[in-house]
């Protein structure tokens, strides 16, 4: 036990805690009290809900631009999590620097009760926090990015200080905790950029016309409407075996991350009815438990 | 015979063409009114010995029945086509126009690009073919055609200085310039076409109105306040085109108005159904429901013709007896908006 002040003795394990404003006298207490009144509480929520407008509007006026243009959408879109946490953090240091005019000592014990708290169980919060702040500004992927996580895989709509969401390709809205993004392995589909890779698969009976059925697969990938081609973004076409069926996987860009789906089910369909035209086998799917 | 070309790219032509070895082959290509079909026609009279000009239904069959490949039917042309190998083995030169509809945009539909590279890799004779632009840019993405010509002949687009001196040729009008002057003077004094709408319901009723009002006023004011001139904002709005620069000159002088569209208002599926216009330049009814494959978008006759009709009423295409084609006043707004959705490589 130390110390003989205002409140008697404490033990020394709570200096620890940041318990020790107790251990000094009224006079050592130099700060002046803090000055919290109607009006401070009044002036606090006005610049919340002026802060809550203004990420509204922003992000209204942001989403409408990037929904103008294909070239820019995802680059427009990333900068909405950096304008929303600029704009609530400007928020917080205008509502707590008038109010909590901190002394020193103020501090340590505001850090000592932050430490307890966090001690108590809201540490994943603050963990989805840290994440949120981490992810805007280290930026592992961005609002319209492709990403897989947690065995959901979804295009990114927003980027929360708390959590991010996805819509996945069925229309689901997950929403995954921030800290999961700095814990688990993330994979960002497109990073940022506009193409995206596509790898429609199909099947093949063994003893096909290799050459022929590959190449339906390539004019089937360069002829759809969702392509995009380039040098840096070539067509390829992958053959793999297995002793049930030859799989033919087609690696292709597409030009735009939202036609991912669609370009895979066209360029699926279309194969799939030059193999009928052609003669070429796909598997009968009935008999695959007996070849498995 | 086609839009011919300014004084400056027929000299580069000339060249090109003087500089061609006698097996030598060449590929003219152009936007669409641009002037490749002028050049063809020139090359037709520059090129020594006998020259034969075939069109692409006739050479796209001889080709491919003599590499023995079942060759798709080109747009439009019923079972053969009329000459055979003869005709092309008497000629010293060949000249094939519009090569840009050998291909379609389908499983199969690059067969008779196959066969024309087969072609001009063991031909010994001169070789000069035309093609779209933006049908060549497609297909040297997707296949190697690009490599199976000895020279590329880029028929550049107009720049400010192109675009005065056709405009002179063309409307006998000593300064452009200062025609164009004329039309922005009045054009500054009137008000927006979408806040007179507006303003005749009484008011400006929504959120997207008032924008949109905003949006005119401050492109209104940063033309005015640039110093890019007239006939550079034409040229700019024109896309370079020959063509287009003069119909929207005609509507800017004669008419006093923009003479553009507005920008399509349309879906993805129907964007691929402009580029389908852009790529073909001209296509019927019947060819586009062939080229646009059942089970995404308008692939219905119906459908395809109510796409049609969305189209001619937004000014951006023109249905005339059958054959749909992009209206030249809205080949720059179509082209843009392409590039946009990224259809436009």
């Amino acid at each position: 036990m130390v110390g003989a002040g205002i409140l008697g003795s404490v033990p020394t394990e709570w200096l620890a805690l940041g318990f020790d404003v107790a251990l000094q006298t009224p006079e050592e207490l130099d700060a002046p009290p803090v000055d919290v009144d109607a009006t401070t509480v009044f002036g606090a929520a006005v610049t919340i809900v002026v802060a809550y407008v203004l990420v509204r509007i922003a992000t209204f006026a942001l989403t409408s631009a990037s929904e103008r243009t294909v070239e820019y959408r995802i680059t427009i879109k990333a900068v909405i999590p950096l304008v929303k946490f600029v704009i609530y953090a400007v928020a917080l240091v205008v509502i707590l620097g008038p109010v909590l005019d901190l002394t020193t000592t103020q501090i340590l014990a505001f850090s000592g009760l932050l430490g307890a708290a966090l001690g108590l169980g809201i540490k994943d919060l603050f963990a989805n926090v840290v994440g949120g702040i981490a992810i805007v500004f280290e930026r592992p992927y961005n609002t319209g990015d492709k990403v897989a996580i947690d065995g959901h895989y979804g295009e990114v709509t927003e980027v929360g200080l708390r959590s991010t969401k996805l819509v996945t390709n069925d229309d689901d809205e997950i929403s995954v905790p921030n800290y999961r993004f700095i814990t688990e392995t993330v994979a960002n589909a497109n990073s940022g950029a506009n193409e995206l890779m596509a790898v429609p698969e199909v099947h093949i009976e063994h003893g096909q016309d290799l050459t022929q059925a590959k190449g339906i697969v390539r004019q089937a990938m360069v002829s759809s409407r969702y392509v995009y081609v380039s040098e840096d973004h070539p067509v390829r076409v992958r053959v793999d075996t297995t002793p049930a069926y030859v799989t033919l996987r087609g690696r292709a860009y597409v030009n735009d991350v939202r036609h991912e789906f669609a370009f895979e089910s066209d360029v699926r369909e279309r194969v799939l009815e030059a193999f009928e035209e052609h003669g070429i086998e796909t598997p009968d799917v009935t008999t695959w438990p007996e070849r498995e | 015979m086609g839009e011919p070309v300014v004084p400056s790219t027929f000299d580069a032509f000339e060249e090109h063409l003087e500089h061609l070895p006698e097996d030598g082959t060449m590929a003219i290509v152009s936007d669409p009114w641009a002037g490749r079909e002028w050049l063809l026609d020139h090359a037709e009279t520059a090129l020594e010995g006998q020259t034969r000009t075939f069109s692409p239904f006739d050479f796209g069959h001889i080709i491919a029945t003599d590499l023995e490949e079942v060759a798709d039917e080109p747009l439009g042309e019923t079972t053969g086509g009329s000459g055979d190998r003869a005709d092309v083995s008497e000629a010293d030169a060949i000249l094939v126009g519009d090569c840009e509809r050998l291909f379609q945009r389908r499983i199969g539909g690059f067969d008779q690009v196959v066969a024309l590279q087969h072609e001009l890799a063991r031909t010994d004779r001169t070789v000069v073919t035309s093609w779209n632009q933006y049908a060549w840019s497609y297909l040297t993405s997707v296949t190697t055609l690009a490599d199976s010509f000895d020279a590329v002949f880029e028929v550049p687009r107009l720049d400010v200085e192109g675009a005065e001196t056709l405009l002179r040729e063309r409307y006998d009008v000593e300064a452009p310039e200062r025609a164009l002057e004329t039309y922005a003077e009045q054009a500054d004094t009137e008000e927006p076409q979408t806040e007179l709408l507006l303003e005749s319901e009484g008011r400006l009723q929504t959120m997207r109105g008032r924008v949109q009002v905003l949006w005119e006023r401050l492109q209104r004011l940063y033309r005015t306040s640039t110093v890019e001139s007239h006939l550079e904002r034409l040229v700019k709005d024109a896309h370079g085109n020959p063509r287009t620069i003069c119909r929207l000159f005609d509507h800017r002088t004669n008419e006093g108005r923009d003479g553009r569209p507005d920008k399509p208002d349309v879906e993805y599926e129907e964007s691929y159904l402009l580029w389908l216009l852009l790529t073909n330049e001209q296509l019927t009814v019947e060819e586009l429901v062939e080229l646009l494959e059942p089970g995404v978008g308008p692939s219905t006759q119906g459908a395809i013709e109510t796409t049609i009709r969305k189209l001619t009423r937004q000014d951006i295409v023109s249905l005339d007896d059958e054959n749909v084609s992009i209206r030249p006043e809205a080949f720059g707004l179509v082209v843009s908006h392409l590039q946009k959705r990224r259809l436009l490589w």
